[in-house]
């Protein structure tokens, strides 16, 4: 009897090592890593830009804070472009450039990083640049970092800025979001505010015209993000609001004569969701993507799809975000999407997730609808919070980006998280 | 009662004759926890200047570091101008020690060579250059402006070979000491116990011839 328990312990044991064995790969968790804390020093603080990679896997952002302070940069900082390179598997941060506030710039907050074809970094500052008429801090930058033509001498090698256009109010103010190139080098950005109606602008700086400023078109509402552009040269954006309605999506399409500006769908603030802060992504249909901050089944903010019917587009509701925890108003993604080549959407939720402060997420199509997978859920602690970060592949899978908060130094995080 | 006296006065006399161990003959201070630091190798030389009395028997430096690098070797020149290898110049193995990840993600590590150094006494200027670590990755020596410099002379004054002046780095001289150094008290206090010790001696003997 005493051996045949024994036998049956052991099959038994065998059955369960198979099953776990078997399961193991459903099971594998992902891993969640800091790569960086922002110290507040000269690597900067306060990361609100999400993420740019390189061909050769290093990743350049900007970090709202930090860098120099005093004088115009206060104790705070005016920020600090920033590239992460990873070498034997362990990442280094090397500040590539520190604003100087008054003209020259000051606090990257959105503002992603666009590298050029020549390798050129560009992106935007949200104040800073002179003149202003309606900020004594400045209307914002648009600039350009060239590394050093000379050999690096040093650990620090700091790259060589030039601004490209200041704004003064009546040609916009507060750039956000990254930038995006044509083929021909020039320019195309959004401004929260200022311009005609001081509800932002779409703008285009014009390569060949010593970056002469186009305003493309007066947005009513608040852009929380840049534009974003199809095969055909059509831009497309969001407005936090409209004219009527909370948020839009717009498209500006180029003739001969200019650009023709027209608002795709109008958020309803209902199931639909309302107040986007992110931008719209495309993938090879034409069909665009984005998010809401707000509304929503669940008041958490929503991820939708417009599809091109013709002249008109159709919206498509892929998710709906739970509701917030902890009384935050903008609680969905305020970075853009990002989608794999299996059609997998990836993004950040700033307040969402099961703590309140925000979540990386991965959304599946499936014959049911998407459903969504929580990546990592932040705790407001030594993982980071609040993130307004967009997301980046590696050609390993990795993803990383941003979050605004927490951390070692309670300044934020650049994270990585490996499938 | 004489043996006794011959024993600690010849002791005391050999105490102070007997060459000194290796001690630090210039410290132009400790790391600092920075990502300041300059290259030292791809052409890029850096010289800080000294001031010692001595003969050299090796350095410690600290060096900054990619993760997982370990410096091999370094060329140093010892002259009496900057760069200058009037004195000494030769290719130097490294050992790594006491290394530590600064916010950055670099590695600050302290590098230490021995060598047979020149006799040094006064103002002199050690070059570091063509820094070899085991991947062929940049070595830079840590700048540390000489904070918490020890020694008379300092903090170095510093070059690099393409930029002109710099702040000075983290390093030190070791080796013995000269003989014009200063001596410490408790070489006096040894000094004069065996000088003692043989006058006492000396009288004996003249006491007894007396007697």
């Amino acid at each position: 009897m005493r051996g045949n328990v024994g036998t049956l312990v052991r099959a038994n044991v065998r059955v369960l090592c198979l099953i776990v064995a078997l399961a193991a790969p459903g099971l594998r968790a992902q891993t969640y890593t800091v790569i960086h804390n922002f110290s507040g020093g000269r690597d900067g603080a306060t990361p609100m830009a999400g993420l740019t990679m390189d061909r050769g896997g290093n990743l350049y952002g900007a970090a709202n804070f930090g860098g120099n302070l005093g004088g115009d940069c206060g104790a705070t900082g005016c920020g600090v472009v920033y590239r992460l390179a990873n070498h034997n598997s362990s990442w280094i941060l090397t500040p590539l450039y520190s604003f100087l506030g008054g003209n020259d710039g000051m606090n990257p907050q959105v503002a992603n990083i666009l590298i050029g074809p020549d390798g050129a970094l560009y992106s935007s500052t949200y104040y800073g640049g002179g003149s202003c008429s309606d900020s004594d801090r400045g209307c914002g930058t648009v600039f350009e970092l060239q590394p050093s033509a000379n050999a690096c001498h040093s650990a620090i090698c700091p790259w060589m800025e030039t601004i490209l256009h200041s704004f003064d109010g009546d040609d916009g103010q507060g750039p956000v979001g990254a930038l995006v190139i044509d083929q021909q080098g020039n320019l195309y950005g959004a401004t929260t505010t200022g311009s005609f109606q001081n509800g932002g602008t779409a703008y285009q700086l014009l390569a060949s015209g010593g970056w002469m400023e186009m305003i493309l078109r007066d947005l009513y509402g608040y852009p929380g993000s840049s534009v974003s552009m199809d095969h055909s040269g059509n831009l497309y954006g969001s407005t936090f609001i409209g004219m009527d309605s909370p948020g839009t999506i717009y498209q500006l399409m180029p003739t001969g004569s200019g650009w023709i500006g027209t608002d795709i769908y109008d958020f309803t603030g209902g199931s639909d969701g309302g107040y986007p802060l992110a931008g719209v992504i495309l993938d090879q249909a034409g069909n665009l993507y984005g998010a809401t901050t707000s509304g929503g089944s669940g008041q958490g903010g929503t991820v939708f799809e417009l599809t091109p019917s013709g002249d008109s587009w159709t919206y498509n509701l892929l998710y709906s975000f739970t509701g917030p925890s902890n009384g935050a108003t903008v609680v969905g993604p305020i970075g853009n999407l990002a989608m794999d080549a299996a059609r997998n959407l990836y993004g950040t939720t700033f307040a969402d997730g099961a703590s309140g402060y925000g979540a990386v997420f991965k959304l599946t199509p499936s014959g049911q609808g998407w459903s969504y997978t929580s990546l990592h859920d932040f705790t407001g602690g030594s993982d980071g919070s609040y993130p307004y970060s967009n997301l980046v592949f590696d050609n390993q899978g990795n993803i990383y980006g941003t979050a605004s908060g927490g951390g070692a130094f309670g300044l934020g995080v650049v994270f990585q998280i490996r499938p | 009662m004489k043996l006794r006296f011959a024993v600690f006065a010849i002791a005391s006399m050999a105490l102070v004759a007997a060459p000194a161990v290796a001690d630090i003959l210039y410290d132009n201070g400790p790391v600092l926890n920075t990502q300041s630091a300059w290259t030292i190798n791809f052409g890029f030389r850096v010289t800080d200047s000294l001031v010692a009395n001595g003969t050299v028997q090796g350095l410690q430096f600290w060096a900054l570091l990619l993760p997982g690098d370990i410096v091999q070797s370094v060329e140093v020149l010892i002259g009496s101008s900057p760069f200058g290898n009037d004195l000494f110049d030769s290719v130097v193995s490294i050992t790594q020690s006491n290394c530590f990840t600064n916010l950055y993600g670099y590695n600050l590590c302290e590098e230490s060579g021995s060598f047979s150094g020149p006799a040094l006494n006064g103002s002199y200027w050690l070059t570091l250059q063509n820094g070899v670590v085991n991947d062929g990755d940049p070595v830079y020596w840590n700048e540390n402006s000489g904070a918490g410099c020890q020694s008379p002379g300092c903090p170095s004054q510093a070059q690099e070979n393409q930029l002109g002046t710099i702040p000075s780095e983290a390093f030190s001289i070791i080796g013995s000491p000269g003989t014009n150094t200063t001596p410490e008290p408790a070489s006096f206090v040894l000094f004069a116990s065996g000088a003692l010790a043989i006058v006492g001696l000396l009288r004996r003997k003249g006491g007894n011839g007396l007697q």
